[in-house]
């Protein structure tokens, strides 16, 4: 029974077009291990043969070695997602062709978890927690604190790279050999589209703010059926509040609005109701004020502050304020 | 060559399957001919055995193709198939998994592909009914001939599903699925409302689940 087992027969049964008889032999002729290697040796054949489609080898390939050659010690995945030795590329030939762009972004922290497990890479960072991760295509990213990046846990799309992000994030998109571009999506719909350069995002519950350095990138926003594109220019300021209505502004100061990577906290006239926003999603911490008056001081400055608590006292002490804490709420009264 | 394929696939309502229309056409060809000719993997052994990462990326040259043509049978969706077999060859290098490889790397290969598809499928099925599938959440696969050969029923059962669609489902599903394009540009392109494109989407889905009932490998 077994010698009528061959090549033919196989692919025919690959195919779909063996008899019930035919495949009962095939089943029987699979208990010999030395049969199964075959048995894989002509899948791998006949999907050459008849393949469904021609995926693209050529980036792809380049990808995984660039990934190889990144990871030359085979660490732990924990390993390769938590260290810095991705964050800085060697001097190789992929990193020659790779353009730092750097963007931050600022997006609801609405939980995006569930869905499509498999496909994704979860990155998430605790309350005072900052983190760098190094994604396979060389883009950097520094997740600030409660935050979460989904990314597709290698390779990207092959257009284009997208990622979800709820939280804080700083990106610094590498442009790749082939252009793709970059996409930065949000649970609130909007959406950023890289052309390879820097720029800032913020998007919260109460409202999103878009802030660019320079070069270009495109915001998608709005509803389903009503999806609008805006480009922006370097030095501009757009507001969109939860209802989707956009306002633009020119001249931000952009660079204030990733000084949170290097724990630096950046105020310009900033009211301390503004802060408390700042404490409940950095740090899980509730503000209370000893009096309402104080909600509409305002604070101007630059702040170096690695905790919640550094930061308190730099602003209490600054704005001749003292603090006192009780479980996870700071209640802030006047000297 | 891709783009033939797409508007074949999509067009043409009574070959469903295109067949030996495509070759790899490259200097590939030939080293995956002649590897494939000689079952041993005699050289990929002795290239891991140099070095490693020269050992994964000779693999991925070889059976990165075959791997995701393989896929797509059971996933039907290009990006989904992509995504596994890339998740495979991180995990490969990542996890060291070469080293447990006994037998030849592409059986491995090609097993473990087939698996990944095959949780990626029954997990994608079950979220539009959780009722109807109920499943353990691991599938651990292993050697046995009879799961061997359930898993090529699965993929001609789903080939034959789709191929019983209504023509402008089928060719709907597979913008959708295959080619990864967003129902409002199926809609824009076909001449149809978003809500048409929806409810064959829908429509092919819920066939494809009643359809696999029965060939669940629990």
């Amino acid at each position: 029974m077994e010698s009528t087992i061959n090549k033919q027969l196989v692919f025919e049964h690959l195919a779909g077009k063996s008899t019930p008889m035919q495949k009962c032999s095939i089943e029987s002729w699979l208990q010999d291990d030395e049969n199964r290697e075959r048995f894989y040796q002509w899948l791998a054949e006949w999907e050459q043969q008849s393949p469904q489609y021609l995926p693209e080898l050529d980036a792809k390939l380049a990808g995984y070695v660039a990934f190889l050659k990144k990871i030359p010690e085979s660490p732990t995945l924990e390993a390769v997602l938590g260290e810095k030795n991705l964050s800085r590329p060697s001097g190789n030939l992929w990193a020659r062709w790779l353009v730092a762009a750097s963007a931050l972004l600022v997006l609801g922290l609405a939980g995006w978890y569930g869905q499509e497990k498999l496909l994704f890479e979860s990155h998430r960072t605790g309350f005072g927690e900052t983190r760098s991760i190094g994604l396979p295509d060389g883009t950097q990213v520094m997740l600030n604190s409660n935050s979460c990046l989904r990314v597709p846990r290698f390779g990207f799309g092959s257009h284009t790279r997208e990622v979800v992000l709820s939280g804080e994030a700083n990106f610094s998109v590498r442009r790749t050999i082939d252009n793709r571009k970059f996409l930065v999506k949000t649970d609130q719909g909007l959406e950023v589209l890289v052309f390879g350069t820097e720029f800032t995002v913020y998007a919260r519950e109460r409202g999103s703010k878009v802030v660019l350095n320079k070069g270009k990138v495109q915001l998608r926003y709005g509803a389903d059926d009503a999806r609008k594109a805006m480009e922006m220019k370097p030095g501009d300021l757009v507001m969109l509040d939860p209802q989707g209505h956009a306002k633009l502004r020119r001249n931000a100061a952009p660079q204030n609005y990733a000084a949170w990577a290097a724990h630096r906290f950046v105020f310009e006239g900033t009211s301390l109701d503004e802060l408390t926003y700042l404490f409940s999603e950095n740090f899980d911490l509730k503000i209370k004020f000893e009096g309402e008056d104080l909600r509409q001081l305002t604070l101007s400055g630059s702040f170096q502050a690695e905790s919640a608590e550094e930061l308190l006292q730099a602003l209490t002490d600054a704005a001749s304020l003292s603090y006192s804490s009780r479980g996870d709420t700071i209640i802030i009264t006047r000297n | 060559m891709i783009q033939k394929l797409s508007s074949e696939t999509a067009q043409n309502a009574d070959s469903f399957e295109p067949k030996n229309k495509l070759s790899v056409g490259r200097e590939d060809e030939k080293i995956l001919s002649d590897h494939l000719a000689d079952d041993s993997e005699l050289f990929i052994r002795k290239s891991f055995e140099e070095d490693p990462q020269k050992g994964c990326e000779l693999l991925f040259r070889l059976y990165y193709r075959g791997l995701c043509t393989h896929a797509v049978r059971f996933v039907y969706s290009k990006e989904v198939a992509e995504d596994l077999v890339s998740e495979l060859f991180y995990n490969f290098w990542t996890k060291r998994s070469y080293q447990s490889v006994t037998a030849s790397y592409r059986a491995y290969l090609f097993r473990s592909v087939r698996n990944r598809a095959y949780n990626y499928l029954s997990n994608d099925l079950r979220k539009y009914d959780s009722l109807t599938v109920s499943l353990s959440e691991e599938h651990s696969l292993t050697e046995s001939p009879e799961q061997i050969m359930q898993l090529e029923e699965l993929h001609h059962t789903l080939n034959a599903l789709i191929a019983s669609l209504p023509p402008q489902c089928r060719k709907v599903f597979l913008m959708n699925r295959f080619e990864g394009q967003r129902p409002r540009d199926i809609a824009a392109e076909l001449g149809l409302s978003i809500r048409t494109v929806e409810t064959h989407i829908f429509k092919a889905l819920s066939t494809l689940k009643n359809g696999l009932k029965d060939q669940w490998l629990c």
